[in-house]
């Protein structure tokens, strides 16, 4: 399918990826051709055909309810390029939902 | 009249409970309440490169039995699902979660309000895991704490079956009361481990079809969800009466002001992207897990009630508030094991033993076999009822038996005609002229000598045989004094 | 000091104390030091590191205590495998300067077999590319001519066992990924049944196709290192429990009566005819020692690039959603507010990723799913259905690993769709989750390596070795060494 500039940008804004103006037009072409070489599949008869999840069959196998301590939380804390004093992650002040 | 007289509410709830699990739903990090900020993570709920979830098989238990309780169609194989937005308290970037395929369907869930039981349906129950927290404070920044992220949740989505705000309240506290009977989760509001958001509608009274609905969210007590879904319905209510259309959209409740307010618009609606959880099988839900759940399934709490009004002849309004919690239910069928008669323990639950209480689940001091003790000694006449509260009193200090206490205090009721006879005789004897105007016809006298009787017996005199003797003897028909 | 063609040669030499763990990597890190400016394997050289296990491991050969069965092997790693004590980037900006606070449970394996960590190797950004161009720190070339790409996305672990700068690395496969670069660099590397390694602390591109694997000089040395990699992982919800059949043996299995599937129609028409003829070379030598060949189908090949793409693309765009500058790696523009810095610091992710990320966005999205995405998975039903109607009638699948020899460095890179196609042969095996090898079998008329792939059922790996193995017992392709980097006289 062709994909306008405006389709580009709302996809982008989705992926919270930042393009500009020329970056948009360039983009929704080549993303346009790709769509296109998608579309193939439209001929494809799937009628009542499953769609695969998982590959492998696996047991379903859980995990038992018994706390790990992790020795790492500092290590991760301490990862963050921004943080305060009392342990939490800083970032720019959230407005909305 | 009222905007509200012509229109009916149509209310759905979707309700998350926070599952008792001692480790988060993906990794091994607790979910104990209140720790220090970020100190209850790992790599695995920090969504660090390349780390993978595996599932707490208790998490899936435990949701299994809310299924059955909720009378729901169980999935043997139910799949997980990403849910993809960004938020900085979203550590992967997506939530793991059930979409087209969740764990349980089509349950129905009984709930009491008015005096009525009413079937609400359940459409559906899923996994998933928390989100973390994110403070907002004053300045120019917000705080991200990642202990929740990763603990684990279901939620129970309603069918829009619920009419009013009360029944939303009382399905609520149904929720809850049925989460606690099962062990499931505290179920603790303030917490948060049981949270609400309601979808409501109007339509004209006697319609069947759907009005625009609006979400509203943050209901965390049960009073918020009534008073909020009591201001929606009028906001919307007083919108339709002037014409107006009902804009769908989300909104908070702000509890400090009782209003709720527009959190973002339709349009806004995020693209959440489902598809499945490439990174876990499917959750496996087995007939011999199915059976042996079902087996050890307790009593719920609408059902004891039921039960409580059958077989003991309580009244409906007694036995839901002996169900307000499981641990006085639990009491009173205790005490009624120990030979007490049912609706006498019930009353002395409510009014004695309740009021002695901060919380209806804290462990009384007066075992239910005591109390069934007790109530022994009254219905054999032993004790008087009067002199068994303060005989309840004692016991609740020392946690001994009624016998024990009436005992050491001397409290046992005095039955014996003789000595009741001589305190009477001397009562009489003490106070001739109140005799005399008796005896002239002034019978409001006769509560005078009942209350001397029993000052001198310190109350402990039988009241029945006390009238009876007093009667005979103030008319002169008592036995003589020698 | 000499050169040693096999890791069971080097195990050798140092159980008999002929050389010591810390001399061997020595000589190793010596050659990277001295040639890697030309070809760019490494990402990060963990010099100190490498030498001080080396030295614990002699310790422990000295005193004749056991200390596993890559002990003191020289091995390197793709940076997509998450490292404790050295650094990994996935190849990408965005994880510049991150340390992990864990190590994959890859890494943790061979670390528990004794095996020398000599770094971290080059690869194209999250493991998105066929050409190691993708990199967003220097391109990796290769070794058997520097204009031209080593394959990729696992560029560098091929490259780097081309070039003797180690005795076998570990890549990933998501569509090709081991089996083209090794392909292209004339190495040995396989791809196993997706589930039969851990991908725990392996940095995510599409979680349902993403598979590691070893790459080395010989499908023994491969066998070697698979054998201490694989198995069921706790920690990886999607691992076989299945116990490992023993690959050493499976190596010196006959091949008399093995039956190899030809979809002759169909790689003849995708491939060069250099490519072509070497692979029927190939086949013939199988047949001659045994094999019976039989013509067998294959899945529709532009359908599968297609199906690949589109589920590879939207399990990109989740799995890349955490890297945001919230928690790890960079952060740029957060004066900006929180959505700008989100755009701002996505933008460090390279043209290619982000160009996937958009187009797995919206693959996903509201009135796109089902024609897209679940279609994909639709397909991806019927393929696996191909493949096991296929292996009703054989053993082993043969096609030649990529349509061409490697490609030079420009050559595609502005042709995203170009650049798709090539990944034909592989790409269907990470559909179907099966395991695939790929040896070399020859080389075109500029001099540069053909790789000839085999497939096999889920769990097939013993027949892949079995028919890999007495393939290199007939034939010396994987003997061979490019000349052209002993300019400065290092020794191998």
């Amino acid at each position: 399918m062709k994909l306008d500039p405006e389709q580009c940008q709302r996809v982008a804004e989705l992926a919270r990826i930042e393009v500009d103006a020329d970056g948009l037009v360039r983009l929704s072409s080549q993303l346009g051709k790709i769509l296109e070489f998608f579309e193939q599949l439209d001929a494809v008869n799937t009628e009542g055909v499953e769609p695969t999840t998982s590959v492998v069959e696996v047991s379903g196998a859980t995990r038992e309810d018994v706390v790990r301590e992790s020795a790492l939380a500092e290590r991760i804390v301490d990862a963050a390029p921004r943080r305060d004093a009392s342990g939490h992650i800083v970032v720019p002040k959230i407005i909305g939902g | 009249m009222s905007a509200m007289d012509r229109y009916e509410a149509v209310i759905g709830l979707e309700v998350h409970v926070q599952l008792a699990t001692a480790t988060k739903i993906f990794c091994g990090c607790s979910t104990a309440f209140g720790a220090p900020a970020n100190s209850q993570i790992c790599p695995v709920c920090t969504g660090q490169p390349g780390v993978l979830p595996v599932l707490n098989g208790r998490v899936l238990r435990f949701a299994a039995m809310i299924a059955l309780a909720l009378r729901c169609e169980i999935r043997r194989r139910s799949i997980f699902a990403r849910k993809n937005y960004f938020y900085p308290d979203l550590p992967k970037g997506y939530q793991i979660s059930q979409y087209d395929r969740p764990l349980a369907e089509h349950g129905t869930v009984d709930v009491l309000c008015d005096e009525t039981m009413h079937a609400i349906g359940v459409t559906r129950i899923h996994l998933e895991e928390d989100a973390g927290k994110c403070i907002h404070a004053a300045g120019g920044d917000s705080f991200v704490d990642l202990n929740r992220a990763g603990v684990p949740l279901i939620e129970i989505v309603s069918e829009p079956e619920i009419r009013s705000p009360q029944q939303a309240a009382a399905y609520m506290r149904t929720i809850r009361d049925i989460v606690r009977a099962l062990n499931i989760s505290d179920g603790n509001m303030e917490q948060g481990s049981l949270r609400c958001d309601a979808n409501v509608s109007l339509r004209p009274r006697g319609e069947q079809g759907l009005g625009t609905k609006t979400e509203v969210k943050n209901l965390n007590s049960f009073r918020f969800v009534q008073k909020a879904l009591e201001y929606e319905i009028e906001r919307q209510a007083a919108i339709l009466a002037d014409g107006g259309q009902i804009v769908q959209q989300t909104r908070l409740f702000d509890a400090d002001r009782g209003v709720t307010r527009v959190m973002r618009e339709k349009e806004e609606a995020h693209d959440y992207r489902y598809f499945p959880e490439p990174d876990l099988p499917p959750a496996l839900v087995s007939e011999a897990l199915l059976g042996e759940l079902s087996a050890a399934l307790p009593e719920l709490p609408t059902a004891r009630i039921q039960r409580y009004v059958d077989q003991h002849q309580l009244s409906l309004l007694d036995a839901s508030e002996l169900n307000r919690e499981r641990e006085l239910a639990d009491y009173f069928e205790a005490a009624v094991a120990a030979g007490a008669q049912p609706k006498r323990a019930a009353n002395w639950i409510m009014v004695e033993l309740l009021s002695r209480l901060d919380d209806a689940r804290q462990p009384s001091n007066v075992s239910p076999q005591h109390l069934a003790g007790l109530l022994e000694l009254i219905a054999s006449g032993k004790v008087s009822g009067k002199l068994a509260k303060s005989i309840f009193a004692k016991m609740w200090e020392s946690g001994e038996s009624a016998e024990a206490v009436a005992e050491r205090e001397n409290l046992f009721q005095q039955s014996d005609e003789g000595s009741i006879a001589a305190e009477i005789a001397a009562v009489i004897a003490e106070n001739p002229k109140q005799v005399a105007d008796y005896r002239a016809g002034k019978e409001k006298l006769f509560g005078f000598f009942v209350g001397q009787v029993m000052k001198r017996t310190r109350g402990k005199a039988n009241p029945q045989l006390l009238n009876a003797l007093l009667k005979k003897q103030l008319i002169g028909e008592g036995p003589s004094l020698d | 000091m000499s050169v040693f063609d096999s890791i069971e040669q080097a195990r050798q030499a140092l159980d008999r104390h002929e050389i010591s763990a810390a001399e061997l990597t020595e000589h190793y890190l010596r050659r990277v030091q001295a040639l890697d400016s030309q070809l760019g394997c490494f990402l990060h050289l963990d010099r100190q590191g490498a030498l001080e296990q080396a030295e614990l491991i002699d310790r422990s050969l000295a005193a004749n205590r056991s200390a596993g069965r890559l002990a003191g092997i020289p091995l390197a790693l793709k940076d997509i495998l998450v490292t404790a004590d050295q650094p990994t980037t996935c190849g990408s900006k965005v994880l510049e300067g991150w340390r992990a606070s864990y190590d994959a449970t890859v890494v943790e394996r061979l670390r528990a077999s004794g095996a020398v960590v000599l770094g971290k190797l080059n690869m194209d950004e999250f493991a998105m590319g066929s050409s190691n161009e993708n990199s967003a720190y220097f391109p990796c070339k290769n070794p058997w001519d520097l204009r031209c790409v080593p394959g990729g996305s696992s560029g560098g672990s091929a490259a780097a066992v081309a070039a003797d700068f180690c005795l076998g690395t570990l890549g990933t496969d998501t569509g090709g990924s081991i089996r083209q670069p090794a392909s292209f660099c004339g190495v040995t590397g396989i791809k196993p049944t997706y589930g039969r390694v851990s991908r725990f602390g392996v940095i995510a591109f599409a979680s349902s196709l993403d598979q590691v694997g070893p790459l080395a000089r010989s499908v023994e040395d491969c066998a070697e290192l698979l054998a201490v990699i694989a198995g069921h992982d706790p920690q990886d919800a999607t691992t076989i429990e299945q116990p490992l059949e023993d690959y050493r043996q499976a190596c010196r299995q006959p091949i008399s009566g093995l039956r190899i599937g030809v979809p002759r129609e169909v790689f003849s028409a995708g491939a060069d005819p250099a490519v072509c003829d070497a692979v029927e070379r190939a086949l013939a030598e199988l047949e001659q020692a045994g094999a019976i060949l039989v013509e067998v189908g294959f899945p529709d090949m532009s359908r599968a690039v297609a199906t690949y793409y589109v589920i590879c693309t939207a399990e990109a765009s989740s799995n890349l959603a955490r890297y945001d500058g919230v928690r790890y790696g960079q952060r740029i523009g957060e004066d900006d507010g929180l959505l700008a810095m989100y755009q701002q610091t996505r933008r460090l992710l390279g043209a290619e990723v982000q160009r996937r990320i958009l187009l797995g966005t919206f693959a996903l999205s509201a009135g796109y799913y089902e024609a897209y995405y679940a279609k994909a998975q639709r397909v991806r039903t019927l393929i696996r259905r191909d493949f096991s109607d296929a292996f009703a009638a054989c053993d082993v699948i043969a096609t030649p690993t990529s349509p061409t020899a490697a490609f030079e460095l420009g050559e595609k890179i502005d042709d995203p769709l170009q650049m798709y196609l090539a990944d034909v042969f592989t790409i269907s095996a990470n559909l179907a989750g099966l395991p695939g090898i790929s040896l070399p079998c020859g080389f075109s008329a500029r001099g540069l390596p053909i790789g000839l792939q085999l497939l096999a059922k889920p769990l097939g790996e013993g027949e892949l070795l079995r028919c890999g193995a007495a393939y290199q017992r007939l034939t010396d392709w994987h003997r061979r060494r490019p000349e052209n980097l002993e300019s400065d006289g290092v020794s191998r």
